[in-house]
């Protein structure tokens, strides 16, 4: 075996690198009126990054270069494809009472 | 990097306990109650169970209301938590400290932000991440570089040997030159890996290289199926580079890189 495979969490790095900002964020500090569950009012914004170009992205990688930033080039997070951080944005409201 | 607070609700009501609240560790299709195990975050050995709405839980373990930093223990803990159940679940993870004051808030968030979940739950079914980080010696392909690229050999040694009346431009033209020619042999590898690896990816998310080392920081979404496939394309081409680029592979993770759903809840208005 070349290389192993270790499992998540034995590297903090990239642990950190995951958990802080990645996954289901909650973005602002807030706070709910909530008495019982007869009342809430709750806006969510979800903004979900669309599989869709994800694997939009992983088709062209590869056909469109440069896919790399070499170390001394100017680096840019998320790569080439722009069609990448297109998000798809869903507004929600949920009322009860 | 700041942490930014998440602690959500409101617990005015003091009848509840004031102080204890939900830590919320990620999201999962399943009507079942469930156990994880005594292993959730502050070191009380909470236990790790769910709050389900719907269909979908939310694993979470009881908590004092209070902001975590993510402090070595408290990320693994986190991180643990989710592995273990990564192991049976398709799982939406939560991004690090997300506390709710009550059960109820939790319910809440399940029932609001319900279609988006699932959408991203049935996207993500059987799916898992690998993380894939290259690295190779600046110095060693700077050498090589050197040998390699013919004008670039010849202008060193230009420089070198004092040929030149003026040896700033040079210098400055040199140095552009092995910039061009190290970025070029950066691209290839890293194209050939992908070429290597993205046959059996469903999707790659390529992340910013962290210092001058590393030339790719990318992460995989696979089919559970097909991990042992995957594992087999990564020695293949970790060992066609052994010697020259060193990987580290890490995984079975949750798809954090994949998933991105942003929650802002927002007082909306005085509720009748």
């Amino acid at each position: 075996m070349v290389v192993e495979r270790h499992s998540g969490g034995t590297s903090l790095i990239d642990v950190l690198d995951r958990v802080l900002d990645k996954g289901i964020v909650i973005d602002a500090w807030v706070r709910i009126s909530l008495v019982g569950i007869d009342l809430i009012t709750v806006e969510a914004r979800i903004v979900v990054a669309s599989i869709d170009t994800y694997l939009k992205y992983a088709e062209a990688v590869g056909i469109t270069s440069p896919i790399a930033r070499a170390p001394l080039g100017p680096a840019r997070e998320g790569g080439a494809a722009p069609t990448e951080r297109t998000v798809v944005e869903r507004r929600e409201t949920t009322r009860e009472g | 990097m700041t942490v930014e607070e998440h602690v959500v609700g409101y617990g005015a009501d003091t009848e509840r306990t004031p102080d204890e609240g939900k830590y919320v560790y990620c999201i999962i299709e399943c009507a079942a109650p469930q156990s994880f195990g005594r292993m959730g975050i502050g070191g009380r050995n909470d236990e790790v169970c769910t709050i389900e709405h719907g269909g979908l839980s939310a694993v979470v373990s009881n908590t004092p209301v209070v902001v975590y930093d993510p402090t070595r223990e408290n990320a693994l803990t986190h991180e643990h938590v989710i592995e273990t159940v990564l192991r049976e679940f398709t799982v939406i993870p939560m991004s690090f400290g997300a506390i709710f004051r009550t059960h109820d808030d939790v319910v809440e968030f399940l029932k609001d932000t319900a279609d988006a979940l699932r959408d991203v739950l049935q996207k993500m079914e059987g799916k898992i991440e690998f993380g894939l980080k290259v690295n190779w010696d600046p110095e060693t392909v700077l050498k090589q570089v050197e040998e390699e690229t013919e004008e670039i050999r010849r202008l060193k040694e230009e420089i070198l040997t004092n040929r030149l009346t003026s040896t700033y431009f040079a210098r400055m033209q040199l140095g552009r030159m092995v910039e061009r020619a190290m970025s070029e042999a950066s691209d290839a590898y890293v194209r050939e890996i992908y070429d290597q690896l993205r046959g059996c990816a469903i999707a790659s998310r390529h992340n910013k290289p962290i210092g001058d080392k590393m030339i790719l920081n990318a992460a995989f979404l696979i089919e559970r199926e097909r991990a042992a496939e995957f594992d087999d394309q990564v020695q293949e081409i970790a060992r066609k580079y052994e010697g020259r680029l060193r990987f580290q592979y890490t995984g079975p993770w949750p798809p954090y890189n994949f998933v991105n759903i942003h929650l802002k809840l927002e007082r909306a208005g005085v509720a009748s």
